[in-house]
């Protein structure tokens, strides 16, 4: 038994050897589209599939509010109930983002932090690697300042000293006593360095309406999420009839964490993962194609060895064996592409795309997935040959007559099939590739309704500060934007707490003058945008009506907003908006009345793709000082340049003019607004440039393959074309011939592929902008590029046809 | 020999030389043959001594390395590709020894396949090829393919698709080489026939008794015209 296996595979690398130049081809093939796949699964496998790196992974959730459609954060004040009542979980916890300037012997650097609250690391089951937690007192109110640290930031920025717990650290001008180190990989949020206790004992902790905590919860054992989720549930009802002020049609969500976190990104990988497998696919036709080739050259030998007693499992053994070292040569090669395609992955997956892409390695389950590929492939590319060969029939070698016709007939259908397979398939992956190309263009003609060219923008996050402090603080922020403006270079600079594009939003519930008060559940939402004077002018927003905010809207005068033309189309039609007023409710819950005083035009915000919203922007001087004063480390202030020249020459400039006003304060980023323009597209051109590719390679695959069957019909077909020109056919005749039968065959192939994605459409519809999944110009421009492929690969077997001599038909075959 | 301008074939002096890999093949040598109009001639002889290159020449599929040939008084040799091409598909009629008809082509299809290539209009086409299927006795077997036919009937079509084009010179090659004897015979009883109704023809056979159905024989040898035997009923001495 081994040692037939052991000859089966001697003769199978022979056999291999023999054609080194089939051989070479068919494994570069199979390498090809096998590493690709490897490449993409290891994404795939890294985002998708990798359980978390907590124990019991499954049992961690994350949850939400909902309300009006949609979700997003908790209120502490839910929170707590839902904490008190609910049994489902082990531990339910609750933190907030922000941002630390972390200060010493060292330059001043901004670090990500987390004030979580209790029951927060049980909830993930994070354990230190030196030091200890926090405790029950330093969890309480008034409790000392503590702080948990990354290992990461422990060894870089303290070289590990095991002297440093205990320790006071300085963060944002607080002296915090590091008591811990938990690893890095274990950091949720996944960016966050430092964890503080977080009392919720603010008066936004208070307001059952302030929603802007994350909330994550470990299940109990054997507690499905289901289950939690009906616990839930009966819980949000009974707070919706208790407090039908702020909790009126809000619900609870339950996710699981891993769930939550790559839900968003599955469907673009899973795309992915498709377009890598069409590749497969193609390259699988063409070695099939190959072998199908060979297999009329080799059919005598197998009829010989048929006749000579061979049984026809051997036969067919022989060939899986061949077949199986082809795959395995195929996988080995395509396993280093992999290799290097991985390393290079992170140089252009764009930052911030994946939710996770640390762990982007070739794993145990990459590697098993890539054998399971190549077994796969073999047996794909190696069915059509196999069938061919078990109609073998051991006369057939030796006649000249009809059995051998019928075979040459079967295997000519079986390379047609393929063919026509491939040609469809690589159509598939063109218009996928071509729509999303055609997306990333309608993105790049989108206006974003500003003028990002010339604008440089730097992001400092202020101190941690009471109330009190606040103006002495914006005061600074008031002296650098006026220093900024002053730099060679510049023609005027600003403020925002966020830029457009950012990603990140505040939105609030509006009153509108006049109107009559609604129900805070029923009220309309308008996104909040605090800016400083100068900021229309930087940004080159044209103002429609009235005026723009000057140096004196400050905390001293009347309030006042501009609002952006959708909002004033929507509240006020065709009315002008200018000196009416609208509200945002504090945190007290009154509501605090600003003037209208212009109208700006439509700005795309939350991306070049995505509506307009209603929009109020706002004074940075007239936000009340509560709110800077808990926000500071969570919202950014954004310094904002109009330069004269290139924004770039102004980088190094940047960080002096903030030192010489505070030398204790990062700059955490300098950025053109055309790069930060780039970036929010991100997403969009990784997937139209992989998408891109794999349609190209797709279309070079299936050019090649409908070469080789078109170069394999001429050599089998030569007695047959030398016959019509001793019949009279003129080479003209004999090259449409050829030309006619490959493109028929190439163009039943793109009307299947344009069929399938008609059908398909919808997997790709939710990525597309500007371009319906049924678009005429890509499906016209990617059938013309097939029919090209297909008629510049027919085109040199035609010719050679076309040179047939007539002479051979007189030969005898 | 007759060399008054009514032959339809003239060949005078041919020679026939293939180089490979440096060794000269003198496939034929001075070969000097005549055929009238309604002439039945075989070319016998043994095996490699030329007769397969000399139907080749005769049929345009391949040309002279010297000597003259004239088809219909013209001579051949400045025709371009095309014209010789138009030539073969109009003056001449080829019947193979291993058939040769298109597989993927049914018996309809193979018949008309020469017609194709002149431009006639489908109803005249379809009206010769019924014709000349009904001649052969094979106009039952029309939508047939030639791996549903056996070797003589396969035969029968081929010697159809020769005739339809309603060409001045039939040329066969061992026509029987791949059938049994009784097919065979069959073969020759239709050559016979068609040599009746008027048609030339120009068959090469090594074998001895079908030879004897032509007129005259042409014999063969090393590429040489050693001997030429003619009138039915005559035996051809071996040279
Ligand atoms: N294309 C070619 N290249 C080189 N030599 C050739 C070529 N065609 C024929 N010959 C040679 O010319 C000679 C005559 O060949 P030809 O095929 O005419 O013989 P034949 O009389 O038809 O033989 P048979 O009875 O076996 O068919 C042979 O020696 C052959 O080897
Ligand atoms: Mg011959």
């Amino acid at each position: 038994m081994w040692q037939a296996m052991a000859q089966d595979l001697r003769y199978a690398a022979r056999t291999l050897l023999k054609n080194p130049g089939f051989s070479l081809v068919a494994v570069l093939m199979l390498a090809l589209g096998i590493g690709a796949n490897t490449a993409i699964f290891s994404i795939v496998n890294a985002v998708l599939l990798r359980p978390l790196p907590y124990p019991n992974p499954d049992r961690i959730v994350v949850l939400h509010e909902t309300s009006r459609g949609g979700w997003g954060s908790v209120s502490a004040p839910n929170y707590l109930d839902w904490k008190a009542q609910s049994s489902s979980f082990d531990s339910m916890a609750v933190y907030r983002v922000g941002g630390l300037n972390l200060t010493g012997k060292f330059a001043p650097q901004r670090v990500e932090s987390a004030e979580v609250s209790e029951g927060f690391f049980e909830a993930f089951g994070m354990q230190p690697v030196a030091g200890r937690l926090f405790t029950d007192q330093e969890w309480k109110p008034g409790g000392p300042d503590v702080a948990v640290i990354a290992e990461g930031t422990w060894r870089g920025v303290f070289g590990g000293d095991p002297g440093l717990i205990g320790k006071p650290v300085e963060l944002s001008g607080v002296l915090y006593t590091v008591v811990g180190v938990v690893p890095e990989s274990d950091a949720y949020p996944s960016t966050a360095r430092v964890w503080l206790p977080n009392h919720l004992d603010s008066p936004f902790a208070r307001n059952r309406d302030t929603h802007f905590l994350g909330c994550v919860g470990r299940l109990k054992a054997g507690v499905g999420v289901e289950q939690a989720r009906a616990e839930l549930a009966t819980i949000a009802q009974r707070l919706q009839k208790q407090y039908p002020e702020t909790n009126r049609g809000r619900g609870i969500r339950v996710t699981p964490m891993l769930e939550q976190r790559v839900a968003y990104i599955r469907p673009a990988l899973v795309v992915l993962l498709a377009a890598v497998g069409f590749v497969l696919l193609i390259a699988c036709a063409n070695v099939a194609n190959l072998l199908l080739a060979r297999a009329i050259g080799r059919h005598r030998e197998m009829a010989v060895r048929a006749a000579l007693g061979a049984g026809r499992r051997r036969i067919v053994r022989q060939l899986l064996t061949e077949n199986g070292l082809l795959a395995l040569l195929g996988a080995a090669a395509g396993l280093a592409l992999a290799e290097a395609a991985v390393a290079g992955l992170p140089a252009i997956i764009p930052r911030g795309m994946l939710p996770r892409t640390g762990g982007i390695t070739i794993d145990a389950r990459v590697l098993a997935f890539t054998l399971l590929a190549g077994t796969l492939t073999a047996l794909l590319f190696g069915l059509a040959p196999a069938i061919a060969a078990a109609r073998v029939d051991p006369y057939a070698g030796m006649q000249l007559g009809g059995g051998r016709a019928t075979q040459s007939k079967l295997l000519a259908r079986m390379r047609h099939a393929l063919m026509v397979t491939e040609v469809a398939l690589a159509t598939l992956l063109l218009v996928g590739g071509g729509l999303l190309i055609r997306t990333l263009g309608a993105l790049l003609h989108v206006n974003p309704g500003f003028d990002a060219a010339h604008v440089q923008t730097a992001e400092i996050y202020l101190p941690k500060m009471t109330p009190a402090e606040v103006p002495k603080n914006l005061d600074r922020v008031d002296q650098i934007t006026a220093r900024l403006a002053q730099l060679p270079g510049a023609e005027a600079a600003s403020t925002a707490a966020l830029l457009p594009l950012s990603g990140y939003n505040i939105n609030s519930d509006v009153q509108i003058e006049g109107r009559p008060v609604e129900d805070v559940t029923q009220r309309p939402m308008v996104e909040m945008r605090f800016i400083g004077p100068q900021f229309f002018r930087v940004f080159q927003i044209p103002l429609v009506q009235g005026r723009e905010f000057e140096a004196q809207d400050n905390d001293r005068s009347h309030l006042v907003t501009v609002i952006n033309r959708h909002m004033a189309r929507h509240f006020w039609g065709e009315e002008s908006p200018i000196g009416r007023h609208i509200a945002f409710t504090n945190v007290n819950n009154t509501p605090e009345w600003m003037e209208v005083v212009g109208v700006c035009n439509d700005v795309h915000t939350f991306g070049l793709g995505d509506d307009v919203r209603d929009e109020a922007y706002i004074p940075f001087r007239q936000q009340r000082a509560e709110d800077i004063s808990y926000l500071s480390g969570e919202i950014p202030v954004e310094f904002v340049i109009r330069t004269k020249g290139a924004p770039e020459a102004l980088t190094s400039a940047i960080p002096e003019v903030v030192k010489a006003e505070d030398a204790s304060m990062p700059v955490s980023r300098i950025e053109s607004m055309s790069a930060l323009l780039d970036d929010s597209l991100a997403r969009q051109r990784f997937a139209a440039r992989l998408l891109g590719a794999f349609g190209i390679l797709a279309l070079l695959l299936a050019g090649v393959g409908i070469y080789a069957v078109m170069a394999y019909l001429v050599t089998e077909r030569t007695h047959e074309m030398g016959v019509r020109m001793a019949l009279g056919a003129e080479p003209g005749d004999v090259l449409r011939l050829v030309l006619s039968t490959g493109m028929r065959l190439a163009l039943v192939g793109v009307f299947a592929g344009l069929s399938g994605a008609l059908a398909a459409g919808r997997l790709l519809a939710n990525q597309l902008f500007g371009v319906t999944a049924t678009d005429p110009a890509t499906f016209a421009c990617v059938a013309g590029a097939l029919a090209m492929t297909a008629a510049l690969a027919c085109a040199i077997p035609a010719s050679r046809a076309a040179r047939v001599a007539p002479l051979v038909a007189l030969r005898y075959e | 020999m007759a060399t008054d301008g009514t032959a339809l074939i003239h060949l005078d002096g041919v020679t026939k030389v293939f180089y490979t890999d440096e060794i000269e093949t003198h496939a034929l040598s001075g070969i000097h043959l005549e055929i009238r109009p309604g002439e039945y001639i075989a070319i016998a002889g043994p095996s490699g001594c030329g007769k397969s290159t000399l139907l080749s020449i005769l049929g345009l599929l391949d040309s002279p390395s010297g000597g003259e040939y004239r088809l219909k008084t013209q001579p051949v040799a400045q025709l371009s590709l095309s014209e010789r091409t138009r030539i073969r598909n109009r003056e001449i009629g080829f019947i193979f020894q291993a058939f040769n008809l298109i597989g993927d082509l049914n018996v309809y299809e193979n018949v008309e396949l020469p017609l194709t290539y002149r431009g006639m209009s489908s109803a005249e086409r379809r009206k010769r090829v019924q014709e000349v299927l009904e001649r052969v006795g094979m106009a039952h077997r029309m939508k047939h393919y030639p791996s549903q036919l056996s070797g003589g009937q396969q035969q029968r079509v081929a010697v159809a698709r020769a005739l339809v084009g309603q060409p001045a010179i039939l040329l066969a090659d061992e026509p029987t080489g791949n059938l049994d004897s009784k097919n065979g015979e069959a073969v020759m009883e239709l050559l016979n026939q068609l040599h009746h109704e008027g048609a030339t023809i120009c068959m090469v056979t090594h074998d001895t008794r079908y030879a004897g159905c032509a007129e005259r024989t042409v014999h063969l040898f090393d590429g040489r015209v050693v001997e030429e035997t003619a009138a039915a009923g005559q035996q051809a001495v071996q040279a």
